[in-house]
């Protein structure tokens, strides 16, 4: 009787055993072409920003790419470690995406554990084999920018738009990655018009929009009536004095319309859901690659908002843009470089 | 007729629930056993909730168990969350035993967490690892007791409300590390955070190759040494004196705005090293805002722990595991983890108000005799 019972168990087990087999085997059919997980910053969905865009791009991977998608919204910095390796280590998944600069620490400490695994952040690097590091051409989108705000401060008919012929950027730092959107902005703007000058200044901290505000409203008394802020959440002072004072401001990041319907006049983006959608395009392809991926307008990393911008001007910034794309303009990336590109461009 | 009283009085897990509510109601059931049937009862309103929105609660809570216990890194993970409310419910506990609401563990770990590093990094390694680690945790613990003693000399001599001044101090402590931090000591890049601690002069990993630190060892040591110093010496009987009646202590002789400092003192230096051991032994470095909320959850663990240095030890673990398993359950049963926060909440309701379960008590009673009509 126990002899029974006991064999009557080994072969529930088998059993059991043989079923889960066949589950495995037969999901196993119907794989999709790549399992891609992603950890978002801890914001979360809901921020109408990054983490949001990232959603979106991975939705649209999972429409047009046929992946399969599995995604963590952690809570607190110290749960990004955790939840990379606990997706690394289920050895299912084709590329893993961290979301957000502040994913680094954790990203270089799991890459090193699974170096077979693929992983992808983005904007900002680490430097690993395993990873592709998704950061942007900034002085592409400063060009674009630069156009619009050179094209449009000439425009009569406009209670925004001042005679004088200048406009202005405010940056949150005097660090490269600012300064590259600003030479980008200043050969944009003399690019299409070299009348026009170009003024700009740093606040020198991502979250002071009351210094915003001031810079702002010191670059409209010199003239000019178009500013973009490149500086976060300082930025917001700098649309704040444009709708206050009657003049443009130009958002950045996500579409800052939103803060000042009649002030805003087009955004500076970066699309978080295409960059998502390109890393996981190129695990798909075979054309995975560790290291740092720039992405520019070409990729439609960075790209503008037609918002207020008027019609005739968005023909010109596209066909400019074109030529960004084809590689026929190499943006310079240092403000200092900007007169000397002018002069090799001249029309 | 049963209908009328909805869902969740009906079926068999409603049975088991106003059953357990019913025991607890009695008088004369043990603390331990009361805190344990309340996290079953929580987790089986849990269960109910999550059939009512429509998940398996099989695959739920399989994925809980697994993602607390089912591997030595789910497991070290359990401890890594556990690490810090081990501290801060220990430092609400030891606060409550003298009488005192301190809700400012928040900013106390805070300014413990930013002691901790600055002494390593400034230290440079000219000192050796062990030197600067031991350093590091009297700097935390110290910079933690600061914070804390002022509400306690607040509370002694001008009779401000402690709950009041912990409160606003939160803001001081975590305003003021942003502070030096975006100002003194941050690494250049786009997050506000120091430059990371060196590898000898971290907490160590308990377990190799996985998350959890030396930090949960002192945890427990933490525990061990406010036992002692509660039940065995005659600073903590007075401590315990005061908590219970001032004023029949102080006409006993107890020092009463003394201790009452001193109890300040010891729950915000157990609170200092609840930052120092997320800094030192999880991210190895001090980042702005990094704790989700471990002070405020600190009073959720001592509630569930009546207070008891031994009792925050199973409820720190409590609650690590649901945070961890609720991480794996959203990750892999794609269950929103908020579910487990859910657990918490419930858990710390039929804990902290035992009225609700004579309520459920008197409703079993209500349905008794309508079911046979019924």
């Amino acid at each position: 009787m126990a002899v029974f019972r006991k064999s009557g168990m080994v072969w529930g087990v088998a059993l059991l055993f043989v079923l889960v087999l066949a589950v495995g085997v037969s999901t196993g059919v119907a794989a999709p072409k790549a399992r891609v997980a992603v950890v978002f910053a801890t914001g979360g969905l809901g921020d109408k920003s990054f983490n949001d865009s990232g959603f979106a791009g991975l939705k649209r991977a999972e429409k047009e790419l046929g992946i399969e998608s599995q995604y963590a919204e952690p809570q607190q910095i110290a749960e990004y470690e955790t939840l990379l390796t606990q997706f690394a280590q289920t050895r299912k998944y084709d590329l893993i995406v961290s979301i957000g600069f502040d994913q680094a620490d954790a990203l270089k400490v799991v890459s090193a554990k699974f170096p077979n695994q693929k992983f992808a952040i983005i904007d900002t690097v680490v430097d690993a084999p395993n990873v592709a590091s998704y950061v942007y051409k900034e002085q592409e989108r400063g060009f674009v920018l630069g156009v619009i705000a050179g094209l449009m401060t000439t425009k009569t008919g406009d209670p925004r738009i001042n005679p004088e012929k200048v406009i202005g950027v405010v940056g949150g730092m005097d660090i490269p990655l600012i300064n590259a959107n600003i030479a980008g902005y200043m050969a944009g703007a003399k690019y299409v018009n070299p009348d026009v000058e170009v003024l700009y200044s740093y606040v020198g901290a991502w979250a002071d929009p009351a210094k915003g505000k001031e810079l702002t409203l010191v670059q409209f008394n010199q003239g000019a009536d178009i500013v973009w802020q490149a500086a976060g959440r300082s930025g917001l002072g700098v649309i704040k004095a444009a709708e206050e004072t009657n003049h443009y401001a130009i958002g950045a990041d996500s579409d800052q319309c939103y803060l000042a319907p009649k002030n805003v006049l087009t955004n500076g983006m970066k699309f978080v859901d295409n960059t998502i959608y390109t890393a996981i395009e190129q695990v798909i392809s075979g054309k995975f690659k560790g290291g740092i991926h720039v992405l520019g307008l070409a990729e439609k990393g960075l790209g503008y908002t037609t918002s207020l911008v008027p019609a005739d001007i968005v023909a010109k910034v596209d066909a400019l843009a074109q030529k960004v794309i084809s590689g026929e303009l190499a943006i310079p990336d240092k403000i200092q470089d900007v007169e000397a590109w002018l002069k090799a461009h001249k029309k | 007729m049963g209908t009328r009283e909805g869902d969740l009085s009906r079926g068999p897990a409603a049975r088991v629930v106003r059953r357990a509510a019913g025991w607890l109601a009695r008088p004369g059931v043990s603390d331990i056993a009361y805190s344990a049937v309340a996290v079953l009862l929580a987790l089986v309103i849990g269960a109910i909730l999550i059939a009512a929105s429509g998940y398996s609660v099989i695959d739920a809570y399989a994925n809980l168990f697994d993602g607390a216990f089912g591997s030595i890194y789910n497991l070290a993970n359990t401890l890594m969350m556990a690490t810090p409310l081990l501290f801060t419910g220990l430092s609400v506990a030891v606060a409550f035993q003298c009488g005192l609401f301190n809700v400012g563990a928040e900013g106390q770990l805070y300014v413990g967490g930013l002691a901790s590093a600055v002494v390593v990094l400034v230290l440079g390694p000219a000192v050796p690892g062990v030197v600067r680690v031991l350093l590091a945790l009297v700097a935390g613990a110290l910079a933690g007791a600061v914070l804390a003693a002022g509400p306690g000399y607040m509370k002694a001599r001008l009779g401000a409300h402690e709950v009041i001044t912990t409160i606003m101090l939160n803001y001081v402590g975590i305003l003021l590390t942003t502070f030096l931090v975006k100002t003194y000591l941050k690494e250049p890049g786009p997050v506000d955070q120091t430059p990371l601690l060196p590898v000898g002069a971290r907490l160590p990993e308990l377990i190799p190759g996985t998350r959890v630190s030396w930090g949960i060892v002192l945890g427990v040591a933490a525990v061990v040494a406010v036992d002692y110093i509660l039940r065995r010496t005659s600073v903590g009987y007075e401590i315990q004196a005061v908590g219970r009646n001032a004023a029949a202590a102080e006409y006993a002789g107890v020092n009463v705005p003394g201790r009452i400092v001193l109890a300040m003192v010891m729950s915000g230096a157990i609170a200092g090293l609840a930052g120092s051991s997320v800094v030192m032994g999880t991210l190895y470095r001090f980042i702005t805002n990094f704790s989700p909320g471990y002070g405020f959850t600190g009073i959720a663990v001592a509630v569930l722990a009546r207070n008891k240095p031994w009792g925050v030890l199973p409820a720190a673990l409590l609650f690590g595991m649901l945070q961890s398993g609720g991480m794996s359950m959203q990750l892999f049963a794609r269950i929103p983890a908020d579910l487990m926060t859910l657990v918490q909440g419930i858990v710390i309701l039929f804990v902290a108000a035992p009225a609700l379960a004579s309520m459920f008590l008197a409703r079993s009673r209500f349905g008794a005799r309508t079911g046979g009509r019924g």
